[in-house]
């Protein structure tokens, strides 16, 4: 693999090639080294789903907020009412 | 279920909003109250701290509203705020942290939280793992494994990876350049993918 990355220059280099900030010889690089092995290509793959998984699991489903948020608004409106009764 | 505005009608809102009236801000933010509880709740993790951070970030939205200039969406100005005063509890809680060490120093006790994923305790997986775990049983692990993270990379992760925020946005927020975000992410990335290995192989 001359003139490929090694495995720890991927593993390295794996959100920067996800996130499109590589110039194009190390991209192309990191793409076939991704071709050739399994280890790097199951990481690539892991690291992949983590944020599907993470939205999927921890974004809220529910649209109406909770209680303590309806609270937390019902607190800065009395706040502001006051303030604003205090400066008339 | 609360609807968001029309673009016409939340144009009049922020305006109405803006100039003071309080049940026009009500309407504003309500569409708005469980993304922008959900996301300072995945910053700071505490359910108290959350609602001190909701109220600082409303009351800085409506202080702030009459210099809103509509560049962008109403929700993504707002948002923003919301994740400051949650950034900002984090700051506190740094300097309150520090202050503790500083106290303990003399005592020699080291018991603070590391702030290098790589310093941290691997948290033990079987590699051979049931991989078919129950949907709650993964959420509870994936919070868990998050929670391990120290703030400075779990809120970037957040950010981009849960908010999908732009990673120079990201940058612009903390105060950061996008190189430091993206080594940030990565560091989060490997810490939890390292972590949820199973629950993740079992997704492919």
């Amino acid at each position: 693999m001359m003139g490929l990355p090694t495995c720890k220059e991927v593993e390295s280099s794996m959100t920067d090639y996800m996130e499109g900030a590589l110039p194009l010889r190390k991209r192309l690089g990191i793409r076939v080294h991704l071709m050739m092995c399994d280890l790097c290509s199951g990481l690539y793959h892991r690291l992949l789903a983590l944020p599907a998984m993470a939205k999927d699991l921890l974004r809220p489903t529910a649209k109406a907020a909770p209680q303590e948020a309806q609270a937390a608004l019902d607190q800065v409106l009395k706040t502001i009412r006051k303030d604003k009764g205090q400066g008339c | 279920m609360a609807e968001s505005p029309t673009i016409e009608g939340a144009d009049a809102l922020i305006q109405r909003a803006a100039a003071g009236d309080h049940d026009a801000f009500h309407e504003l933010v309500t569409p708005h109250l469980s993304m922008f509880h959900f996301a300072i709740l995945r910053i700071v993790k505490d359910p108290a701290d959350t609602q001190d951070a909701l109220q600082d970030g409303l009351l800085s939205i409506y202080q702030d509203l009459p210099r809103f200039e509509g560049r962008s969406q109403f929700s993504s100005w707002a948002y923003r705020i919301c994740v400051n005063s949650a950034l900002q509890v984090l700051r506190n809680r740094k300097r309150r942290r520090e202050q503790f060490m500083e106290d303990l120093a003399s005592q020699g006790d080291d018991e603070g939280r590391p702030m290098d994923a790589e310093a941290m305790p691997e948290w033990s997986i079987e590699p051979d793992a049931p991989i078919q775990l129950e949907r709650e049983e993964i959420r509870v692990r994936m919070m868990k494994t998050l929670d391990l993270l120290p703030d400075t990379l779990r809120v970037v992760f957040v950010l981009k990876d849960i908010e999908d925020m732009d990673t120079q946005d990201i940058a612009n927020l903390l105060e950061i350049t996008p190189t430091v975000v993206r080594q940030r992410l990565h560091r989060a990335r490997m810490f939890l993918q390292a972590r949820l290995k199973p629950v993740l192989s079992g997704r492919l």
